[in-house]
C-alpha cells in the first residue's frame, strides 16, 4: 500500500515564483524515501505542503488513504516532521517537550509516560534528562526533536534535512535512529538530505529532483541500471597539478567526463576495461603518482550529478 | 485539554521571558501616575480622579497585553514551535483559543497589580463582589477580542516591525479616542462622534460606573456585554480563517 501519493502536484507562490510544477510522486509504506535536489528546487517546499503546512496551488496528495484538500486533520494526526531547524522547546526541560508534544496529539499522561520512557531509551536521551535543553549540543538536540516528533507512533515521518550542521558522529547516531524507526516503529521515513552517502546508505528509495520536478525515482539498484557508465576511481597521492591530470584524461575518446573530489578522480567511460587501461597507462606515463586504481559501481554522486545537470525529463 | 497544554506551554514561556510582563506593565503604571498626579483636571465627575482614571488605565492595559500578544507568534516561527504545533492534530480554534487565554493570564496579572496600586490610592470597587466578577467579565470579553485581532495581525503581516507598527498606531488612539480621561460631556464636539463609535468608551463607562456607583446600571452592562461579545467571536472567526488559510 502507499503511504504518500501526489498527483499533478503544482506550487506557485504569490510572488508568481513556481516551486513545483506537474509533480508526481509515490512512497510506499514502511520504507525510507529519499528525495535529492539542489537548493531550491523546492523540497522543503513539497514537505511543506504534506505536512499541511502551506496549501498546494493544484494537485491532489493522498496520505496513509486521506486526501489532504479534505481531511488534512486526519493526515495531521498520522504524520510527524522534523523541520530542518530544531524545534525544541527551550524554556522546558526534556520531559516536558515530550510531554507537551504527546498532548498535542490528545495522548493521556500514561501513554505519554510509558512512550517517553521508550524513547529516550531507544535515543540514547537519559543522561540528558537532568540537563538544561538549552545547554544540548547539536547532535542531542537533534536527537531530542525526533524523539519528540516519534511519541506520537507516526505512520509517516519527515525529516527535512536532519543531519545539516552535524558532526559525522551525530550524523551516524541519526542514521542509526532512522533505521530504528523504520524497523521497531514501522513507520514510513520521508527524507530530504543533502548529503549523498546518507540516501544511499538509508533509503529504499531515492527520487531526484530539478526544477520543481522529480526527474527520476527508483531503488539505488534500479538507478543503477539506468546509469550504466562505468567509473574508474582512481585515489592519487597528491592534489598537485590535478586540473593538468584531468585536462590530460578528458583529452581521451575512450573518457566520457571526470569529477574530482579531494585527492580522488572518479572517471566515467564507456568501456571499463579499456577505460581502466587508458586511464592507468596515461598516468604512469606522465609519472602520477597513484595508490589505488578501480573500477567502481556509479555512485549517486555520479546518477545525481548527471540528472541534475541535464535539462531533459527521464522516467524509469 | 489541548488547548489547556498550549495555555500552560505559553504561560511556562511567558514567565520565563519576564521582560514580556514587565515592559507592558511599566507603561499604564507610568500613565497612572502621570494622569493622577500631573493631569488631574475638572473635565471629569467624581471626587477621586484615581478611581475615575481607573477604568481608563485598564483598558489601556487590556489594549498593551493583548494587542502585543501576536508578537509571540514570530519568534515562535522562527523557533519552529509553530510549525510544530500547526503540523499537529490540535483544532485551529484551539490554537487561537491557548493564545487568548495566554493572553488573558497576562493581562489579569497586570490587572492585579494596578488595583493593588490602586487601592493605595484610596480606590474601592462600590458595587462590590458582584461589581468586581462584572469587570472581571469585561475585561476577559476585552482581551478575547483584542488577542483574537492581534492573532489575526501576526497571521497577516509576514514581519516582526510591520505588526509591531500597526499595534503601536492603533493602542494610544483608541485609548485616547474614548472616556477613559474625560466625561463625554467635556470631549470637544468635532470628537464625541468617534469616541461614541469606540466600543472601549462604553467598556470605560460601565468599569466606571462599577467602580464609583454604588448600584448596577444592568441595561448598560448587558448591552456591553452583548456588544463584546459579538465582536470577540468576530474577531475570533477571524482570527482562525486567516490561520486556517494562511500561506
Amino acid at each position: 500500500m502507499e503511504a504518500i501519493t501526489v498527483r499533478e502536484l503544482n506550487k506557485t507562490f504569490k510572488n508568481g515564483k513556481k516551486a513545483l510544477h506537474n509533480f508526481n510522486l509515490t512512497v510506499s509504506q514502511g520504507e525510507i524515501f529519499s528525495l535529492l535536489g539542489q537548493n531550491g528546487v523546492g523540497k522543503s517546499t513539497l514537505i511543506n505542503i504534506l505536512t499541511t503546512y502551506i496549501l498546494p496551488t493544484s494537485g491532489e496528495i493522498t496520505i496513509m488513504g486521506y486526501h489532504l484538500k479534505n481531511d488534512s486533520q486526519s493526515i495531521r494526526n498520522c504524520i510527524s516532521c522534523v523541520a530542518q531547524h530544531t524545534s525544541i522547546d527551550k524554556h522546558m526541560s526534556l520531559k516536558e517537550n515530550l510531554q507537551f508534544q504527546g498532548r498535542l496529539f490528545g495522548l493521556d499522561s500514561a501513554t505519554i509516560q510509558a512512550r517517553s520512557e521508550e524513547l529516550i531509551q531507544a535515543f540514547h536521551l537519559t543522561e540528558y534528562c537532568d540537563y538544561n535543553v538549552s545547554e544540548y549540543s547539536g547532535g542531542v538536540a537533534r536527537r531530542l526533536d525526533i524523539a519528540m516528533s516519534m511519541i506520537s507512533h507516526p505512520k509517516v515521518l519527515f525529516l527535512d534535512e536532519p543531519t545539516v550542521g552535524l558532526d559525522i558522529e551525530s550524523r551516524q547516531i541519526l542514521w542509526q535512529m532512522m533505521k530504528t524507526i523504520q524497523e521497531k516503529f514501522n513507520t514510513t521515513i520521508f527524507l530530504t538530505t543533502h548529503y549523498l552517502e546518507e540516501a544511499q546508505l538509508l533509503s529504499d528509495t531515492i527520487c531526484i529532483m530539478k526544477d520543481g520536478q522529480p526527474l527520476i525515482q527508483g531503488s539505488m539498484e534500479e538507478l543503477r541500471k539506468y546509469f550504466s557508465e562505468p567509473v574508474i576511481r582512481v585515489e592519487l597521492n597528491t592534489v598537485d597539478d590535478i586540473a593538468a591530470i584531468v585536462e590530460r584524461l578528458n583529452a581521451q575518446d575512450v573518457i566520457k567526463h571526470v569529477r574530482v573530489e579531494e585527492k580522488t578522480l572518479y572517471i566515467s567511460v564507456d568501456d571499463s576495461s579499456e577505460g581502466f587501461a587508458k586511464s592507468n597507462l596515461l598516468l604512469t606515463e606522465n609519472h602520477v603518482g597513484f595508490c589505488a586504481i578501480e573500477i567502481q559501481n556509479p555512485s549517486l554522486s555520479d546518477i545525481f550529478l548527471k540528472f541534475t545537470s541535464q535539462p531533459i525529463k527521464m522516467n524509469l | 485539554m489541548r488547548t489547556f497544554s498550549i495555555v500552560m506551554r505559553n504561560v511556562k514561556w511567558r514567565f520565563k521571558n519576564m521582560e514580556t510582563i514587565i515592559m507592558t506593565l511599566i507603561q499604564p503604571l507610568i500613565w497612572l501616575l502621570l494622569f493622577t498626579t500631573m493631569f488631574q483636571s475638572e473635565t471629569y465627575v467624581g471626587d477621586n480622579y484615581t478611581a475615575y482614571t481607573l477604568p481608563g488605565i485598564l483598558i489601556l492595559v487590556t489594549l498593551t497585553s493583548s494587542g502585543m500578544s501576536g508578537i509571540s507568534n514570530y519568534s515562535w516561527k522562527s523557533d519552529g514551535i509553530f510549525y510544530r504545533i500547526f503540523i499537529s492534530p490540535v483544532k485551529r480554534s484551539s490554537i487561537v483559543l491557548g493564545h487568548i487565554f495566554d493572553a488573558a493570564i497576562l493581562t489579569f496579572v497586570e490587572v492585579f497589580i494596578l488595583f493593588i496600586f490602586s487601592f493605595f490610592l484610596s480606590v474601592k470597587i462600590a458595587t462590590g463582589v458582584l461589581g468586581c466578577l462584572l469587570i472581571i467579565g469585561l475585561i476577559f470579553l476585552s482581551v478575547f477580542f483584542v488577542a483574537s485581532l492581534s492573532y489575526a495581525l501576526s497571521m497577516i503581516f509576514k514581519t516582526e516591525n510591520s505588526f509591531l507598527a500597526i499595534v503601536n498606531t492603533l493602542i494610544l488612539p483608541i485609548f485616547f479616542v474614548s472616556t477613559s480621561l474625560m466625561s463625554y460631556e467635556y470631549i470637544p464636539a468635532s470628537f464625541k462622534i468617534p469616541v461614541s463609535l469606540n466600543p472601549f468608551t462604553y467598556v470605560i463607562n460601565c468599569i466606571r460606573e462599577l467602580i464609583l456607583q454604588n448600584s448596577i446600571n444592568w441595561n448598560s452592562i448587558l448591552g456591553t456585554f452583548l456588544l463584546l461579545l459579538t465582536l470577540g467571536v468576530l474577531a475570533f472567526l477571524i482570527a482562525v480563517h486567516v490561520l486556517k488559510t494562511r500561506n
